[in-house]
């Protein structure tokens, strides 16, 4: 699926994405589904999560002693206004990898090693999911053409505290206005 | 943007190519139904201990061959012991190399370094011809022992060699068990779980482990703050680049010296590196450096951890270690090849510190250790051995900086740039780093080769004014290392580390005649111990062991020119005229009779 951002939003079908590397496989046993090495922004240092569908990364230190960073063209970049320590870049990618096309929850866990652990648990509401006047979209999407799609993505919040609005969704804060 | 929350197709069609245990290329693949031959590699295949027993089966997918004959051919590596061939050479077993066999020299105690010519690597290789058909080959490589930068900063997944005995874990990060394997004379230790670990040796001294996985280290180090300079510097070297050169110069299909040497970690150890990324990923390594994944890039180079070792940055008291020529010797030491290491150890330079009062003595340890030199021409916080070290000799890190902050464009060979005395502004860059300890400290002249050379150093014995000469050899490219770059023979790189003299070089520039230096090198040292004998015979004239500098008065300024003339051996090659010139103003003073 793809957005294209309006006045008027509308969303087409597309193959994915082409020209990117093949995922990292996962390694699936007792319902819960691990990826080793899951996609990131470029090379550089990067704190993940899982949100509804989307992964949003905050950080992008250079990595030391690495030839050369590669920006992986798949993921939505911006520069993040708070000095905080916990990174200057925000990165939003809108079709992270899973495991099988159950829209199965996943989370990024640092314990004993980066893991994107994808659980079977009941799915919530996620990008992409079908929306009508009675089944409306997770928070902070746009039901466009009867498909939840996020916000023209403009990244440059990890957390609400990032925002004006005191409201950060998918790493762009919401009612953001260039 | 892209295709939302669409379930990815992982390539099924990804082969491993890097070599894990008994893993077969899959140029080497057989075609057609004949059943696949392959070969099954004892549990860590790096790991197998000194003289361990290990056996390799050769097994055949789907139906094996009634009348199946394999055969077996070690090609390189130390002899394996007591082979055995067994089943039609479905089983191969032997002893691998003993510790002595590879010249293995461990410390008396603690993590013992070891190279890729001392970790006994053995590649053997299975053959099999089915009826009618090609002859399949398959190849299995083992070694005694992962290589070892014989730091405490250890990679989770290798083996780590201790010397000593009665060595036990005191305590383990979770999820750590207690394994601990006696045999081949040491203790090997497989750190299996990340974090810290203590262990004690016999004499109940504790040696603190940092473990890790290389994938799961963070490369932060160059934060505001931190390492910045340092990893600016990194970022422009050689070494930081040695696999995506390879790539960019089209040799991806040397991927196990790319993984090897030209990568972080080790072959064939799920240690988070290079190999096992790749293994984990399915990835050959076929493609240019954009192509190939984010974790394949982190440790696809000589990156920080390839020395430092993964984990967290080492206790203080661990912190000197980072010097020894060990560290280099992972990738360094591997002759006829990569013959670096081979040479130096040929060389005086690897004993420079043998003698316990060079090290111990700050005067000396200056120009005797790799310590006392490195924090003698940096800034750098000082990075003394304890006592019990043992000699580690004028290692690698006192010549080559290899993130050395100071240089805007750093020498392929990583030379430390040091600051001279303007006199030696001629010397050129590749010999720069041989002046401080080669040319005279103040009125000790110990050690003068460089300052002979380069025609400087000497004073006029009546006025203390500089004496100067031409530099005669300065036209030689490189300075020192220009002449001083022969070493054994058969090595294919790193051969000039022994230093030695190429007396054939001087063939081109002396009108295609060996000039006599023996004989003038004769003529000026007779010269210069009857001036030394007539200037000083009631001193004793052994500065370089006792310390004695000469005084500042005409006597003991041309007993100073004397000396530099005395303490070059090759001073007649060096700069013949500059040290005629250092005698004849020595003379002047003796046959004046001028006074102190």
């Amino acid at each position: 699926m793809r957005v294209c951002w309006g006045p008027p939003s509308v969303v087409r079908w597309f193959p994915a994405l082409a020209g990117t590397l093949p995922a990292s496989p996962f390694a699936c046993a007792a319902g819960l589904c691990t990826q080793a090495h899951p996609r990131q922004p470029d090379d550089g240092e990067w704190t993940c999560a899982d949100d509804s569908g989307a992964t949003v990364c905050v950080g992008g230190e250079p990595p030391a002693g690495v030839a050369a960073s590669v920006a992986d063209p798949r993921w939505w970049c911006g520069v993040r206004e708070s000095g905080d320590g916990l990174g200057a870049r925000v990165c939003v990618d809108f079709s992270p990898d899973f495991p099988d096309s159950s829209g199965r929850p996943c989370r990024w866990s640092y314990d004993r090693g980066l893991r994107r652990v994808c659980t079977a648990e009941a799915r919530g509401h996620l990008l992409g999911d079908p929306c009508d006047p009675g089944n409306p979209c997770v928070d902070g999407a746009l039901c466009v053409a009867s498909r939840c799609v996020p916000p023209e993505p403009h990244p440059s919040c990890w957390l609400d505290a990032d925002c004006a609005t005191h409201r950060c969704r998918f790493g762009t804060c919401a009612g953001w206005a260039p | 943007m892209g295709a939302m929350r669409s379930a990815r197709a992982i390539d099924a069609t990804v082969v491993l190519m890097l070599c894990a245990s008994a893993c077969v290329s899959a140029r080497d693949r057989p075609r057609g139904p004949v059943p696949d031959l392959q070969l099954r590699a004892p549990p860590r295949p790096r790991d197998l201990g000194y003289g361990g027993r290990f056996r390799v089966d050769a097994v055949f997918s789907g139906e094996a061959p009634a009348d199946a004959r394999v055969t077996w051919r070690q090609l390189s590596g130390a002899p394996l012991r007591d082979v055995r061939v067994d089943r039609g050479g479905l089983l191969f077993e032997a002893n691998m190399p003993a510790a002595n066999d590879v010249g293995l020299s461990p410390p008396s105690t603690g993590v013992v370094p070891v190279s890729p010519r001392t970790s006994a690597e053995v590649v053997l290789e299975a053959a099999w011809r089915p009826d009618g058909g090609e002859t399949v080959r398959r190849r299995v490589r083992l070694s005694a022992a992962s290589r070892s930068r014989g730091l405490s900063t250890v990679a989770s997944g290798a083996g780590v060699l201790l010397a000593g005995s009665g060595w036990e874990v005191a305590s383990a990060p979770p999820g750590g068990s207690r394994a601990l394997l006696d045999g081949g004379g040491f203790t090997r230790f497989f750190p299996d779980a990340t974090g810290r670990w203590v262990l004690r040796d016999a004499t109940g001294r504790a040696t603190s482990f940092r473990a890790a996985r290389y994938d799961e280290t963070p490369l932060d180090c160059g934060r505001s703050g931190c390492h910045e300079a340092i990893a600016s510097a990194a970022q422009r070297s050689p070494m930081t680049f040695a696999l995506r050169t390879l790539l960019d110069r089209g040799l991806a299909n040397a991927a196990e010296c790319a993984a090897a040497c030209h990568a972080t970690g080790e072959l064939d150890v799920n240690d988070g590196g290079f190999d096992c990324v790749a293994r984990e990923l399915g990835v050959r390594l076929d493609a240019d450096w954009a192509a190939l994944p984010r974790d394949l890039r982190r440790v696809g180079g000589v990156t920080c951890l390839a020395c430092h070792g993964p984990a967290a940055i080492p206790e203080p008291q661990s912190r000197w270690s980072i010097l020894r020529a060990d560290v280099c010797e992972t990738c360094h030491d591997a002759p006829p090849e990569y013959g670096h290491v081979a040479a130096w150890m040929s060389s005086r330079m690897a004993r420079a510190d043998a003698d316990p009062k060079a090290r111990s003595t700050a005067p000396c340890a200056r120009c005797h250790t790799t310590a006392g030199f490195v924090s003698s021409v940096t800034s750098s916080v000082p990075r003394t051995p304890p006592a019990d070290a043992g000699p580690m000799g004028i290692g690698c890190a006192a010549c080559h900086a290899v993130h050395d902050a100071r240089g805007s464009a750093p020498s392929d060979a990583l030379l430390r740039e040091v600051d001279l005395p303007a006199a030696f502004d001629r010397v050129p860059l590749a010999s720069r780093v041989c002046v401080p300890c080669h040319a005279p400290d103040g009125r000790i002249p110990a050690a003068s080769a460089a300052a002979v050379w380069a025609g400087r150093g000497g004073v006029e014995p009546m006025t203390g004014a500089p004496l100067e000469a031409a530099l005669v050899h300065g036209e030689v490219p490189g300075g020192c290392v220009g002449c001083h770059r022969l070493g054994p023979p058969d090595l294919a790189r790193g051969a000039a580390h022994a230093f030695r003299a190429d007396l054939g070089g001087c063939v081109s520039c002396h009108g295609g005649r060996m000039p006599d230096t023996d004989a003038a090198a004769r003529d000026l040292r007779e010269e210069a111990r009857a001036l030394s004998a007539r200037l000083a015979s009631s001193l004793n004239l052994e500065p370089h062991e006792k310390g004695v500098a000469t005084a500042d008065d005409p006597v003991g300024r041309a007993l100073f020119d004397v000396l530099l003339v005395l303490r070059d051996p090759a001073a007649a090659a060096h700069n013949a005229p500059y040290a005629r010139e250092l005698l004849a103003a020595a003379g002047r003073v003796a046959t004046s009779g001028a006074r102190r």
